[in-house]
């Protein structure tokens, strides 16, 4: 329904957990192939399965990096706070209407149970603009650019015919098999992840700047292990905490390979975010505090497995 | 007859002789006699020989997924009340892995057409057994014949509250085309089941076999309800023409608060920022 409503130039948000989000992969991939803007907030609990759907887990990062068969570009936010949340959902919107794809906002349960006082004027809304577009006779919905972002016509604004295809596809949007226009209309949608990632929010460096080792840390555990690490107080390490887990940021690589070692904490049993900064960049995390029974990290336990990591005493994988 | 709704010069990859030519110059027919312009108009689909139907004609289009066509379609008017869309498929995408979708759409209530194509198989997947097919169809999979019950769309959305219920048969253009026609001007979901030969899959169900076990309504009262249930579970000889036309009701875009105090399609729409203000002062008294 998201991707009939975007088609029609509205801007739907999907929201769901990790059950419904995995039933919906097909519409993702649809949205990717048609280019049509959809925000998915996907609010992990913990699986396989029903798992246990009243508790908390950061594992399915790679369901949503993954998800929806074929490739199509797409951007993953992970906000460690209410304040976050409410500015990285507008950066979603915004990202998703200007590069017409999907882009996904990832929390877990513990965040969307937690609760505390904002300043209202510290929520601030900026609209994203609209890239929807009067068509003229002989539009072309998937007309070719240099970015890959064609222009947005709507049924029912201008005198061109849109359409949109669920089928490999010509530039009208009708279904048309032909080997070259297939490689053409791939790259086209791929070239728009070029654009996301050089717009790609930086992660946020926290704790000595003249770092020697490095503590990751994406979405809701943010705060936690900020916390624990100032209550720790170490002088070599600081925090790298990631808003956007998708595209990276440039500057990732070169801080990665600043560290001398690097722990990667995440509430999951397998480091998935560790995998995919492995992926991208070569550098592997030398440790891990990982949490996977169902409830969030408090901030005396993170201190506490940080502290047994840096003395040699648990967590090297 | 000519319409503006034709595309020329494209290649139609039905079978000659495919029931789905005759539906498809019916639905041109109907657009064109209702008035109505190629920009006026989506035809939204899902997979199969019939739903690749809008790549055949002149309008919007939308071609998702399979079995899918209803619940963007809902969204695509719910987006934007002022268009006209039909959503087309065949039997096995809008009742078989559409089946849920179908039941639902119906309860919703959106203004939209449903045109779907019943010709018995999957014939896209070259001749399995579809939903519809009767009991003992054999094919290639169903060596022992079909053992499921057939599904009744049209008792199905009578009993969801459907308020625009009928069948057509894709053989007669001229009557078929009058159906859709009046499908259209319905405001509320309306289900058109249009018998289709498939003269490649199904040599049970042919032309010949159509003009022998079905016949035009003539004298029912549509808005009759019961008389319309009692036809719709009546077959060999299977009637065709509206059975049953209700008392229009709100639609699922008509009842949406955001057309409350203004009409305009959601793509002219800026940001309620007041909504959003006020919804985040009353979370702070």
């Amino acid at each position: 329904m998201a991707v009939g409503a975007s088609y029609t130039g509205a801007r739907p948000l999907v929201t769901t957990s990790g059950g419904g989000f995995a039933l919906m992969g097909e519409g993702l991939s649809l949205a990717g192939v048609m280019e049509t803007p959809v925000v998915v907030h996907l609010s992990q609990r913990p699986g396989p399965a029903t798992g246990m759907a009243t508790r908390t887990e950061q594992a399915d990062l790679e369901l949503a990096l993954y998800s929806g068969h074929g490739e199509f570009p797409r951007a993953i936010y992970a906000p460690g706070s209410i304040e976050s949340a409410f500015s990285l959902t507008q950066e979603a919107f915004r990202v998703a209407l200007k590069y017409q794809t999907p882009a996904i906002v990832l929390t877990d349960q513990y965040f969307v149970n937690s609760f505390y006082n904002v300043r209202p004027d510290d929520l601030f809304f900026s609209e994203p603009p609209s890239p929807v577009r009067e068509t003229g006779e002989g539009y072309r919905r998937y007309e070719e650019t240099a970015s890959g972002c064609s222009p947005f016509g709507v049924p029912g604004w201008g005198s061109g015919i849109v359409g949109a295809d669920s089928h490999e596809h010509d530039e009208v949007g009708h279904v048309y098999e032909n080997f070259k226009l297939r490689k053409r209309m791939q790259e086209k949608r791929m070239r728009k992840l070029e654009g996301m990632r050089e717009e790609a929010l930086a992660p946020k460096l926290y704790g000595a700047e003249e770092f020697t080792d490095l503590v990751l840390c994406w979405g809701s555990t943010i705060p936690i292990f900020k916390e624990a690490l100032t209550l720790l107080d170490l002088k070599q390490t600081a925090l790298l905490a990631f808003e956007q887990v998708w595209p990276l940021h440039s500057s990732v690589d070169a801080l990665l390979k600043r560290a001398r070692r690097i722990v990667a904490a995440e509430g999951n049993s397998t480091a998935q975010f560790a995998r995919l900064l492995r992926a991208q960049t070569g550098v592997a995390a030398t440790d891990t505090v990982l949490k996977y029974n169902g409830l969030q990290f408090s901030v005396e336990e993170a201190a506490r497995r940080l502290s047994e990591v840096f003395s040699g005493t648990g967590g090297r994988s | 007859m000519g319409t503006s709704f034709d595309l020329p010069g494209i290649e139609i990859s039905w079978c000659p002789g495919c029931g789905d030519f005759k539906i498809l110059d019916s639905i041109k027919q109907a657009l064109e006699e209702l008035g109505l312009s190629p920009l006026d108009v989506v035809v939204v689909s899902g997979i199969g020989q019939a739903a690749k139907t809008p790549h055949y004609m002149k309008s919007h289009f939308f071609n998702g997924l399979h079995g899918r066509a209803l619940p963007n379609a809902t969204a695509i008017k719910a987006a934007n009340p002022s268009l006209e869309v039909v959503a087309v498929g065949g039997d096995g995408d809008m009742y078989g892995e559409g089946g849920n979708h179908f039941l639902h759409t119906i309860r919703r209530n959106p203004g939209i057409t449903n045109l779907v194509f019943n010709n018995m198989v999957y014939g896209l997947t070259k001749g399995q057994a579809s939903p519809t097919s009767p009991r003992g169809f054999r094919t290639s999979v169903q060596v022992d014949g079909v053992h499921a019950q057939p599904f009744n769309p049209l008792a199905t959305a009578l009993v969801q509250g459907a308020g625009f219920v009928a069948r057509a048969y894709a053989g007669d253009v001229e009557k078929t085309k009058d159906v859709i026609k009046e499908a259209v001007q319905y405001k509320g979901y309306a289900l058109v089941d249009i018998f289709q030969p498939c003269v490649s899959f199904n040599s049970v169900n042919t032309y010949a076999w159509f003009k022998e076990n079905t016949y035009w309504l003539d004298g029912h009262d549509p808005s009759d309800f019961s008389k319309a249930l009692s036809l719709a579970l009546s077959e060999e000889p299977f009637p065709l023409g509206v059975l049953f036309r209700g008392e229009e009701r709100t639609t699922f875009e008509g009842s949406l608060a955001a057309y409350r105090n203004d009409k305009n399609p959601l793509f002219r729409r800026a940001a309620p920022r007041e909504a959003v203000k006020k919804l985040l002062d009353g979370m702070c008294r």
